[in-house]
C-alpha cells in the first residue's frame, strides 16, 4: 500500500535470508532501533529511523524470505506488510554474488506497484569473484534504481537514502516489461480485460498482482480480488477457466510454470548484463572449509567440540560474572538491612525486591555470551552446517536439526537456551524445542541431586545423578514424539534450506544482537521474573513475625494443606514445601529443605534430618519430581516471552506438573513393589 | 511368474503392456517434463486410441491420473513402479549389448520382453555385474568371477574399481530419484513430482525442469544431502530429494 504522509518516509526492506538485509538494516539505523514481535507471532520485527537532510525515514526490517507466497509464517508477514502497511519504497536487498535466485523475489516485489530500489550488497565480493555486470542495462531491463553496496562497510547506504528521496519526490513508474513467459502473459492480460472492477477500487494492490497471485493459487490474493470485482462469481469461473487452460497448456500446475517463467526471465536478463561471468567460484572457499567442517567422520566430532566449547564459554565464563553478580547483590542486602530500621519494609526489599533483582540480573552473562556466540555462528554461515549435521538425528525424534543447540544449551540454564530456539523457521519447530526444553536438567538442579545422592547414593552417585539426566533426555524425546502427533499433525517441516557462503560476522552487528536479546529479556522476562520474587517473599514472610517459610507463614499452611497430595509420593509437608519455593528458583529447595528440616531436628544437622525423614527410595523420587516438575519462574517468563502465548506457557507448566506427579508415583510405586522401602 | 516389485507389494498385477505404458510414460516425462497422449504413442509407435484405453485403466488401477485431453500424471505409486520398470530395462540392454554383445535394436526388442520378470535382487547383481565387467575390461585387467562373487559377499572389490561405498549408483542407470544419486555426480533436474507446498518450495528454490546441479556431500548419516544448484549450496532431506526426478549427466 502506497503511503500519503510524507513528512516520514516509510521504508521496507525485503530480500533473501543471508543476503545482507540485517547488515543494511543496522548499518542504516544504526542504535536507533526497535525490536518486538510482529502481532500475535514471534518472528521477530525490526524497525528503525534514520534522518538524513532533515526528511526521516521509517525503516522497517521485514522477515528474510525467498519468495512472496506463502509457504512460511515469515513469507505471509512480510506480504501482509506490504499489502495493507503504507509504504514508500521497498529495498530490495540481493547479494551480488548469488544474484539468480535472489533476483527470484524481486520479480515478485516488482508486480506489487510499489516502488522498488535494488540494493545489489556484496559488490566487492562479487567482483572479487570476477564477476562484472551492466549496471546500467540490468536497471532498465528491470525498470528500476539498482544501487550497489557494500552494507559490512557502510558502502552506498547514503546513496539508497537519496535514491528513495528521488522516488518520493519525482514519483515511480512501474515497470512494464513482460516478465512472465508469453502465453502465461496473454492470459494474464485477457484476465485484466475481462474482470471488471468496482468503480471505488482502492487500487492500492495492482490488481494485475491480485490475478498473478490468485493464479498461483494464493487464497488471500483470490479473496481480495473477489472484494474488488464487480461479479464475483463470474471472476471465479474465468480464474478457474484460466487455471485449467494454463494447466493443460503446460501440464503442469500454473505455479509451477509461473515459477518457471520467473526464472526464465531472470536467465535471460542475466545473459544480457553478465559481462564476465565469474572466474572464481564463490563457494568454491567455503566448500573447502565444508569438507573439514561437514566431513563424513569429523563433521559431528567437530560440531560437538564446538558445542563443549560454547558450553563451557557461556556457563564457566558466565559463571565468573554471576559469582560476582551475587556476591554484590548479597553485599547490597545486608548493606541495607543494616541501614534500614527492621521491620516488614527492610525485608521486603532485601528479601523481596533486592534478592528479585539480584535473580533476574543473575542470568545476564549467560544470556549475553551465548548470544554472542549464537549470533557468531549464525552470521558466520556455521548455524546451517550445523542443522545439517545434526538432522538425521534430530529428525528421529520430530525435531529440526537446528533444535540441538537449544536443547543442549538447556542442561546449562532454559532460559537462555529457550530463548536460542528464536534460530528455528518455523513455529511448530520452536514451541516444540520450548516446550521439552525444560526436561533437560539445568545447573540449578544439580545441588538438590548432590545433596540427595550424597546422604542416600553415597556410594553410587555418579550412577544415580546420570540416570537423573537420562531419564530427562528420555522424557524429552518421548514428549518431543507425542507433541509433534498429537498438537502439530499436519505440520510439514520440510529442510529445504540454503547452506551460505561462510563470512566474517561484523562486530557491530553481533553485539546489536547480543543487547537486543539482553535487554529484551531484562525488560520482558525480567518484570515477571522480579513480582513473582516478591510474591514468594510475602508468602515466606507472611504474616508477620514468623520465621521465614517456617511452619506457620502462608507457605507453610500451603505446604501443610498440600500435605495430603504429596502423601502417595512418600513425603511430608515440608518437602511440598521446598518444592513450592523451588518454583522462585531451583537453587533454593536446598536452602529451605535446611531450614523445614535441619531447623526442625534436634541435632539441626540436614544430614541427619533428611536421613530421618525420607528413605533412599523417595529420595530418588524427590529427584525425579524436581527434575521434572515446573522449571523455573524465570524459565516460564522466558516461555511466555518467546511463545508470546499465556495458553502455551500454562500447558507448559500443567503438562511439567502432570508429568512429574505422575512419573514420581510411578518410581514410588514401582520401588515399593521392588521392596525398596 | 514374478511382476513387477511396486505391483507386488500393492497388491495390483499388471500385465507387460500395461508397464510397458508406464515406462513410456517416464521416458517422455524425463525428457519433456510433460507427458501427452501424442508423445506417449509415438514413445511406443501405437496408435492414440490405443493410449487412451491403457491410461483409463492405469488409472484405475491408481498408476496415473488422467483426464481426456488433458496430460498424463504418474501418481507416486505410478512413478514409482516406471521407474523400476525403466531401470530394468537399461541394465538388461546394457547387459545384451556391453556383455554379451548383442546389436542395439536387437538388444532393445529382448529387454522389452525380459524387464517384466526380472526380481529387484537380479536386477541390483545384474547392473553391479555390468559395471564390474566394465571397470575392468577398461583397465584391461582380467574378469574373474570369483572376483564378482566375492565383491557380492563382502560388498568388496578386490581392486577397489566397484566402490563399496555407502553410496553406489551403477553407471548404467541414467534417471532416478534425485535422492539416489552419490556425492559427485552431476545431473539436470527432469521434473519434480507430487503436489503441494514442498514442491512449491523446491521449485521456487530454482529447481525447475532442466537447472543442472551437482551433488556435494551427504551429511554424516546419509540425510539429508547437499547440492549445488544456481550457484549456491541447497541441503535438503532424502525424503524431500525423493520428489525430484533428475537425468544423470557425465
Amino acid at each position: 500500500m502506497r503511503n500519503s504522509d510524507k513528512s516520514n518516509i516509510v521504508i521496507a526492506l525485503a530480500g533473501n535470508p543471508n543476503s545482507g538485509k540485517t547488515t543494511v538494516f543496522n548499518e542504516l539505523t544504526g542504535s536507533h532501533q526497535h525490536v518486538g514481535n510482529w502481532p500475535g507471532v514471534t518472528v521477530e520485527h525490526k524497525e528503525g529511523t534514520v534522518r538524513r537532510n532533515g526528511q526521516s525515514f521509517r525503516v522497517i526490517d521485514l522477515p528474510g524470505i525467498y519468495s512472496l507466497s506463502t509457504f512460511s509464517q515469515e513469507e505471509t508477514i512480510a506480504r501482509d506488510f506490504l499489502l495493507n502497511e503504507p509504504i514508500d519504497a521497498i529495498i530490495n536487498i540481493v547479494d551480488a554474488s548469488n544474484l539468480e535466485r535472489n533476483l527470484y523475489l524481486t520479480t515478485q516485489l516488482l508486480e506489487l506497484g510499489l516502488p522498488v530500489i535494488v540494493a545489489l550488497n556484496m559488490i566487492d565480493v562479487a567482483e572479487g569473484m570476477g564477476q562484472k555486470l551492466d549496471l546500467k542495462k540490468l536497471a532498465r531491463l528491470m525498470g528500476v534504481e539498482i544501487v550497489p553496496t557494500v552494507a559490512a562497510k557502510g558502502e552506498g547506504m547514503v546513496e539508497i537514502l537519496e535514491a528513495v528521496l528521488n522516488v518520493v519526490e519525482r514519483g515511480y513508474d512501474p515497470p512494464r516489461s513482460a516478465r512472465h513467459n508469453p502465453e502465461v502473459e496473454l492470459e494474464i492480460s485477457r484476465l485484466l480485460d475481462s474482470i471488471s472492477f468496482t468503480v471505488d477500487d482502492d487500487e492500492s494492490v495492482p490488481a494485475r498482482w491480485l490475478i498473478i497471485k490468485t493464479l498461483e493459487g494464493d487464497p488471500e490474493a483470490r479473496k481480495r480480488l473477489f472484494v474488488r470485482s464487480t461479479n464475483p462469481d463470474d471472476t471465479a469461473a474465468r480464474i478457474e477457466e484460466t487455471r485449467k487452460h494454463l494447466e493443460q497448456g503446460f501440464g503442469d500446475e500454473p505455479e509451477t510454470v509461473i515459477a518457471d517463467g520467473r526464472y526464465g526471465f531472470i536467465g535471460g536478463l542475466l545473459r544480457e548484463v553478465v559481462t564476465r561471468t565469474p572466474s572464481v567460484d564463490r563457494v568454491a572457499a567455503s566448500d573447502r572449509i565444508d569438507d573439514v567442517l561437514l566431513h563424513r567422520w569429523l563433521g559431528i566430532p567437530i560440531f560437538l567440540v564446538l558445542m563443549w566449547l560454547t558450553f563451557k564459554l557461556t556457563f564457566d565464563v558466565g559463571g565468573f560474572f554471576t559469582e560476582w553478580i551475587e556476591v554484590g547483590v548479597s553485599a547490597l542486602g545486608a548493606w541495607l538491612g543494616s541501614v534500614l530500621p527492621a521491620g516488614p519494609l527492610s525485608s521486603l526489599i532485601v528479601k523481596g525486591i533486592i534478592a528479585g533483582v539480584g535473580g533476574v540480573v543473575v542470568f545476564v552473562p549467560n544470556i549475553a555470551i551465548i548470544f554472542l556466540i549464537i549470533s557468531f555462528l549464525e552470521d558466520s554461515g556455521y548455524m546451517a552446517r550445523a542443522a545439517f549435521l545434526m538432522d538425521r538425528s534430530m529428525h528421529l525424534v520430530g525435531l529440526h536439526g537446528k533444535s540441538f543447540i537449544p536443547l543442549l544449551m538447556g542442561f546449562g540454564c532454559n532460559v537462555p537456551a529457550i530463548m536460542a530456539a528464536r534460530t528455528l523457521e518455523t513455529r511448530e519447530d520452536r514451541l516444540l524445542t520450548i516446550l521439552i526444553n525444560p526436561l533437560m536438567s539445568c545447573t540449578a538442579r544439580l545441588p538438590i541431586y548432590i545433596l540427595f545422592t550424597g546422604i542416600f547414593f553415597s556410594q553410587h552417585g555418579a550412577m544415580v545423578i546420570f540416570s537423573i539426566y537420562a531419564m530427562g533426555v528420555l522424557l524429552a524425546v518421548a514428549s518431543g514424539k507425542i507433541f509433534r502427533k498429537l498438537l502439530f499433525p499436519k505440520a510439514t517441516s520440510p529442510f529445504v534450506m540454503e547452506l551460505p557462503p561462510y563470512r566474517m560476522p561484523t562486530l557491530r552487528g553481533t553485539l546489536l544482537h547480543v543487547w537486543e536479546r539482553t535487554s529484551q529479556f531484562l525488560s520482558k522476562a525480567g518484570t515477571v521474573i522480579l513480582a513473582a520474587s516478591v510474591v514468594i517473599w510475602a508468602l515466606g514472610s507472611l504474616p508477620w513475625g514468623v520465621e521465614f517459610s517456617g511452619p506457620n507463614s502462608l507457605i507453610g499452611y500451603l505446604g501443610r494443606w498440600m500435605a495430603p497430595m504429596v502423601k502417595p509420593l512418600g513425603f511430608d509437608w515440608r518437602a511440598a514445601v521446598a518444592l513450592l519455593f523451588g518454583f522462585g528458583a531451583k537453587e533454593v529447595v536446598v536452602s529451605t529443605l535446611g531450614v523445614l528440616y535441619g531447623g526442625s531436628h534436634p541435632s539441626g544437622d540436614l544430614h541427619t534430618a533428611l536421613s530421618a525423614s525420607f528413605s533412599p527410595l523417595t529420595a530418588y523420587v524427590f529427584m525425579v519430581i524436581s527434575l521434572i516438575y515446573v522449571p523455573c519462574v524465570a524459565t516460564v517468563a522466558t516461555i511466555k516471552k518467546e511463545t508470546n502465548s499465556w495458553s502455551w506457557t500454562l500447558f507448559s507448566v500443567g503438562y511439567s506438573l502432570v508429568l512429574a506427579y505422575a512419573m514420581g508415583y510411578l518410581v514410588f510405586r514401582i520401588g515399593i513393589l521392588l521392596g525398596l522401602t | 511368474m514374478r511382476r513387477g516389485h511396486g505391483a507386488q507389494e500393492k497388491g495390483v498385477a499388471l500385465s507387460h503392456s500395461m508397464e510397458d505404458y508406464l515406462e513410456a510414460i517416464y521416458n517422455v516425462k524425463i525428457r519433456n517434463q510433460v507427458a501427452r497422449v501424442k508423445d506417449i504413442a509415438r514413445e511406443m509407435n501405437v496408435r492414440m486410441p490405443s493410449v487412451t484405453g491403457a491410461l483409463r485403466s492405469l488409472a484405475d488401477k491408481g498408476f496415473v491420473q488422467y483426464q481426456p485431453y488433458e496430460t498424463v500424471e504418474l501418481t507416486q505409486a505410478g512413478l514409482n513402479h516406471a521407474r523400476g520398470i525403466a531401470h530394468r530395462h537399461t541394465a538388461i540392454r546394457e547387459f545384451l549389448t556391453g556383455v554379451l554383445g548383442l546389436p542395439q535394436e536387437e538388444a532393445e526388442i529382448e529387454a522389452c520382453g525380459l524387464e517384466h520378470a526380472i526380481r529387484p535382487e537380479t536386477l541390483d547383481r545384474l547392473l553391479k555385474l555390468v559395471d564390474f565387467i566394465r571397470v575392468h575390461g577398461e583397465e584391461d585387467n582380467a574378469f574373474r568371477l570369483s572376483d564378482f562373487q566375492s565383491y557380492l559377499r563382502n560388498g568388496s572389490d578386490p581392486d577397489g574399481h566397484v566402490s563399496p561405498d555407502v553410496c553406489y549408483l551403477p553407471a548404467t542407470i541414467r534417471s532416478t530419484r534425485l535422492s539416489e544419486l552419490c556425492p559427485g555426480m552431476k545431473g539436470r533436474i527432469a521434473f519434480v513430482s507430487g503436489r503441494g507446498p514442498i514442491r512449491r518450495r523446491l521449485v521456487e528454490m530454482g529447481m525447475t525442469s532442466d537447472t543442472q546441479f551437482e551433488v556435494l556431500r551427504t551429511a554424516p548419516f546419509g540425510d539429508p544431502i547437499e547440492i549445488k544448484i544456481r550457484g549456491y549450496n541447497l541441503s535438503l532431506r532424502k525424503s524431500e530429494a525423493d520428489h525430484v526426478e533428475v537425468e544423470v549427466i557425465d
